[in-house]
């Protein structure tokens, strides 16, 4: 047995491994940005879009790009698998 | 008619139907553990949508939400941003843990992991931790339901009474219909919620402010420092970026283990159910935003309001509203009072049994047996609770500081359960153990804050730590069981 730790199932292909990085390389990207040291660059009340504060609308900027990398992620494997198989995540 | 009783004539109408829906969904769940537990794994995604979204629409998001606007400004987005990843490692792991589930016929979080690790004790340290972190909550979902009805009749009904007439019928529908009476009435409660918090979040900036974009302005010219992120912290300073950071990353490590919702992952249909749930989750984040207009719109409007949780029913019972619209606003706080409440009540009672009473010391129960146990275990768990919400002088805030520090340690080990296959049960106990400590510990001493981190981080840390040094030091697990459940 490994005794090493796998994070990515040795099932995946490698298009499908690249992606599956990227989407967690992503998402970590997202946690940074929320908190010190990039959030605050922008944690000032201005400017004020659609009229609210610039450091309320970078958060709320951040959960839509986490919904729309999650709503992608899922169309892309759902296009890309059998729906009923689940052999494109984590699985092993 | 006075006001106060059309309101109180609203909410009860809106409880009755809340009833209705949680007696009716329970039919169709078979009658055994798994059906009364996860549902017999068949919830379809608008179900587990609304449980999701029911985690954050809390009684704390309702009132501490505005509350926390209100009082400490920005230090409230720290509530958005854990959310933005909250649920993602869900996406990645979840479907390994449902797919266990059906082999194994898990309906419990601790049963995944004392079966990975082959440790009843184990079993028995996980219902601990989750019982210790959910008591304080369900009883802080108790007092909200109680102080809704108390404001709303001006004083008549006391908040002893609030509490047992909304729990009353969350008791009824959680003990009659496990998590199939918590799933529907949390879809029916969300949607009400949902629409009810838009509504709000709109029209009261616009009533007291000509609009979002003007109160902000004034905000920004009267009290700059609210909207300057991290805020001000509980006494009014401004907030350090270590605690808010920190309380960032401890919420994001702990959210998606909390046990309740762990054990979700359980019900779910298939896969992608499963999968369209974490997807469509920052959805339910976004109709946070108008829930922070409200707390921004008592800033200048209503000055002073002590506690601040109270602003929200303060600025519906300040302005002339309709009853009807004051109505739907109670019913609205104890929907998000009561779907918390429901899943917390019903996991505790099935946490108990299942791998407390079952797990260490009677592995031969009966299924049937064990159901009636998890059901009247609802009662007494929820008669503890409400004792501790109105009679009890013992404060459980501080275990409710804890509790996040306390699911937080349950990283490491999914981590370990996950990716790790030489971690030992020796290493899985000890790294929860020398993590809770820690965490208990930091908190006792603020001599040993640094920067503010929050106390759980520590505890991570040193679980993580002792988790890999006590497993390399114990013999390794046989190969082909711990196959099964790490990646390869």
């Amino acid at each position: 047995m490994r005794k090493t730790p796998r994070f990515f199932s040795s099932r995946l292909d490698r298009v499908e491994r690249r992606v599956y990085r990227a989407a967690v390389v992503f998402f970590l990207g997202v946690f940074c940005a929320v908190v010190w040291p990039i959030y605050p660059r922008f944690a000032g009340a201005e400017p004020r879009l659609l009229g609210i504060p610039l450091s309320f609308f970078y958060v709320i900027v951040f959960i839509l790009l986490s919904f729309v990398a999650l709503l992608l992620l899922f169309v892309w494997e759902g296009n890309r698998r059998d729906p009923d198989e689940s052999g494109t995540d984590l699985e092993g | 008619m006075p006001q106060w009783i059309a309101v109180l004539a609203v909410t009860l109408a809106y409880l009755a139907v809340s009833l209705l829906v949680g007696l009716v969904s329970g039919r169709r769940a078979s009658a055994s553990t798994e059906g009364y537990v996860a549902g017999d794994r068949a919830l379809g995604f608008l179900v587990l949508y609304f449980i999701m979204g029911a985690s954050i629409f809390s009684a704390f998001a309702f009132l501490g939400g505005p509350g926390w606007a209100y009082s400490r400004g920005a230090a409230a987005f720290y509530i958005l941003a854990y959310g933005a990843v909250g649920l993602v490692p869900w996406y990645f792991f979840a479907p390994r843990v449902a797919r266990l589930g059906r082999e194994h016929g898990y309906v419990t979080q601790a049963e995944l992991f004392a079966h990975r690790f082959r440790s009843p004790l184990l079993s028995g340290v996980l219902a601990v931790i989750s019982l210790a972190a959910f008591l304080p909550y369900l009883t802080l979902q108790m007092e909200g339901a109680g102080y809704v009805f108390n404001i709303v009749t001006e004083g008549r009904i006391p908040v002893w009474a609030g509490a047992a007439i909304a729990y009353g019928v969350v008791l009824i529908y959680v003990y009659r219909s496990g998590v199939l009476g918590v799933g529907w009435t949390n879809t029916f409660q969300g949607m009400f919620m949902m629409a009810l918090a838009w509504g709000l979040g709109i029209y009261l900036p616009l009533r007291l402010y000509g609009g979002v974009g003007p109160m902000f302005d004034q905000i920004a010219e009267a009290a700059p420092e609210l909207l300057q992120a991290p805020g001000l912290d509980g006494s009014g300073e401004p907030w350090s970026w270590g605690g808010y950071s920190s309380s960032v990353a401890i919420s994001v490590l702990g959210f998606s283990l909390w046990p309740h919702y762990f054990m979700k992952i359980y019900t779910a249909r298939d896969i992608r159910t499963l999968k369209k749930t974490v997807v469509f989750y920052p959805t339910f984040l976004i109709f946070l935003v108008p829930i922070l207009f409200i707390g921004f719109s008592g800033v200048l409007a209503f000055p002073g309001v002590e506690p601040a949780d109270a602003i929200l029913p303060t600025v519906i019972t300040s302005i002339e509203l309709p009853a009807l619209v004051v109505g739907l606003f109670c019913a609205g706080a104890l929907a998000a009072s009561m779907s918390t409440g429901d899943a917390l009540l019903h996991a505790s009672a099935s946490v108990a049994v299942k791998d407390f009473y079952r797990a260490v010391l009677r592995p031969e129960l009966p299924d049937a047996t064990e159901r009636r146990l998890i059901r009247w275990l609802v009662l007494v768990i929820g008669g503890l609770a409400y004792y501790f919400a109105v009679a009890s002088e013992l404060s459980l805030v501080y275990l409710l500081l804890l509790s996040y520090g306390f699911v937080a340690q349950l990283a490491p080990l999914s981590v370990a359960t996950f990716f790790w296959p030489r971690a030992t049960p020796a290493g899985a106990l000890a790294g929860l153990l020398a993590g809770g400590l820690v965490t208990v510990v930091w908190n006792l001493n603020p001599g040993l804050q640094w920067q503010d981190i929050h106390p759980g981080i520590w505890g991570v840390a040193a679980n993580l730590i002792t988790l890999v040094v006590v497993s390399l030091a114990t013999r390794p697990m046989d190969e082909a069981h711990v196959a099964r459940f790490v990646v390869s």
